[in-house]
């Protein structure tokens, strides 16, 4: 531990042939995550400033895409879950709330709002409808998904980054698979594509209501 | 052969297992056979393949432009400059900082008593980055107690024209909320006084911190510009005082404080980004 610290510069190299050739991905992600590209742009900046200061800490050879993701995707979520808090101190009961919680309250933020977007809508019409999909399945599902399907991330892997169980990410990735699905389906109702919500639609329904899988004792019971 | 064993329950409940590649090969085999078998497992498993490759479609459909890789890389340069000076050794139990104040117009009783209260005598022109200085004013402790207040904002953001109006005929100065280019977001405003007088309270967010900008009329107060140790003149001064860093500018009969707990280089940076973009009754200053 009392080893001689790296010097700034030489970290900076590092960091600029380690972490930032995944700046393109951490961009694209954090486009996914937010709904605008302007809190995509500061989302990343806060994340390679993140990991720019515990780099000394970062261990050379081991995996830096996974560990940029890791703080990618919990910037995004301690900031989104701020959001919702403070949302609910300026809504809840004003008068009972500490005057403190209350000052730190503001009405909405970009990460709020009701689902169906402008920026879903913008990506619908510019052809992207599995981005204009995903932007609707609600945030913890949305990063299981993210991770798993479009960064390719293990299962391990995420419940890491997540710090949950593995069970935990598997059924939160089906789950959002699933709403995705649903969501594909009746923009190809909408578009023409399926004359009415028919076979498709309803066979992702009934798969929806076919009984709960939970996957943690699928597996127990099969190990 | 494999046979088509496996009911169509199952096999919805094994179809993600098998597109994650997480199935042992018996496992998979049996799904792979009752798909051949069963149209209708075979249509939910080509939805997920389909969904499946869409998605991965996904992870190289954005990339920073070069505006970003600008900005990103102009961001780490300065974390890399200020990490640096944090690595040098420091010989001395206190920063060795300056600042030289002048009188805006004309050297005033107020600004010399600015001057004269609390300039560190101690001057390294080599390891002064800053300008701060630990002004024992009065006002420097009412614009810090603002700050701290955690009292409702009333009328919220982040749309600075509508803050900037609200203030309309509830003080008689323009109100125009700064513009920080993006590194703090305007979450309100509210009426607030500085030493009886009228005064409107701007809140930001500036990455998670709070950053508070309180717009007033000094009154005939004459607050100091300053000069750096290497006689650059700055239009504004810093003042510390318990752990928060108070910037103030003052132009055209409007003074402007800008108080938070972040780093005096990001204030800094904050104030000068403002002043940029020109504030009512600033001059925008030449870089």
């Amino acid at each position: 531990m009392f080893g001689r610290k790296p010097r700034q510069s030489d970290l900076r190299r590092r960091f600029d042939s380690e972490a930032m050739v995944h700046a393109d991905a951490l961009f694209g992600a954090a486009l996914r995550l937010t709904k605008s590209r302007r809190d995509a742009e500061d989302l990343l900046q806060d994340t390679l400033l993140k990991a720019f200061q515990h780099f000394d800490r970062y261990e050379p050879g081991t995996n830096c895409k996974a560990w940029l993701f890791r703080i990618l995707t919990n910037t995004f979520i301690n900031r989104y879950r701020k959001s919702q808090r403070e949302r609910v101190f300026l809504l809840d009961d004003p008068d009972t709330k500490p005057l403190a919680e209350r000052a730190v309250a503001r009405e909405l933020t970009d990460f709020d709002g009701p689902v169906g977007t402008d920026e879903e809508s913008i990506a619908r019409l510019f052809g992207d409808e599995i981005g204009a999909a995903l932007q609707r399945v609600p945030v913890d599902f949305r990063v299981a998904v993210l991770l798993t399907d479009v960064y390719d991330f293990s299962y391990k892997e995420v419940a890491e980054m997540l710090e949950v169980p593995i069970g935990t990410v598997m059924s939160r990735l089906y789950r959002g698979r699933r709403l995705l699905r649903a969501q594909l389906a009746e923009y190809a109702v909408e578009r023409g594509a399926v004359r009415e919500i028919g076979a498709d639609y309803n066979d992702q329904i009934a798969e929806d209501r076919a009984k709960t899988i939970d996957l943690a004792a699928y597996r127990a019971a099969r190990a | 052969m494999t046979t088509a064993t496996l009911e169509c329950s199952s096999f919805v409940e094994l179809v993600d297992l098998y597109v994650d590649g997480a199935l042992d090969p018996s496992d998979a085999a049996e799904i792979e056979a009752h798909a051949s078998v069963c149209p209708h497992c075979d249509g939910a498993l080509a939805r997920r393949l389909d969904t499946r490759g869409q998605l991965q479609a996904l992870a190289g459909a954005s990339a920073c432009d070069a505006a970003l890789l600008a900005r990103l890389g102009g961001a780490l340069d300065k974390q890399t400059r200020r990490r640096a000076v944090e690595d040098v050794p420091r010989y001395a139990a206190a920063a060795a900082v300056a600042l030289l104040f002048v009188g805006v117009g004309g050297v005033g009783g107020a600004a010399m008593r600015w001057a004269a209260a609390g300039v560190s005598s101690v001057a390294n022109a080599e390891t002064a980055a800053m300008m701060t200085a630990s002004i024992q004013d009065p006002l420097v402790d009412e614009l810090v107690r603002w700050h701290l207040r955690q009292i409702p904002v009333e009328v919220t953001g982040p749309d600075s024209e509508t803050v900037g109006e609200w203030f309309e005929g509830k003080v008689d100065f323009p109100v125009a909320p700064p513009d920080f280019d993006r590194s703090a977001h305007l979450l309100g405003g509210r009426l607030g006084h500085v030493e009886d007088a009228d005064a409107a309270m701007l809140v930001y967010d500036a990455g998670g911190a709070k950053l508070s900008v309180i717009v007033f009329d000094p009154a005939g107060r004459q607050l100091p510009t300053a000069h750096t140790p290497d006689g650059r003149e700055v239009p504004f001064f810093v003042a510390r005082r318990s752990g928060y860093s108070i910037a103030v500018h003052q132009r055209g009969g409007i003074a402007y404080a800008f108080a938070s707990e972040l780093p005096d280089d990001r204030l800094e940076a904050l104030v000068e980004s403002a002043l940029r973009h020109g504030l009512p009754g600033a001059a925008v200053p030449a870089h």
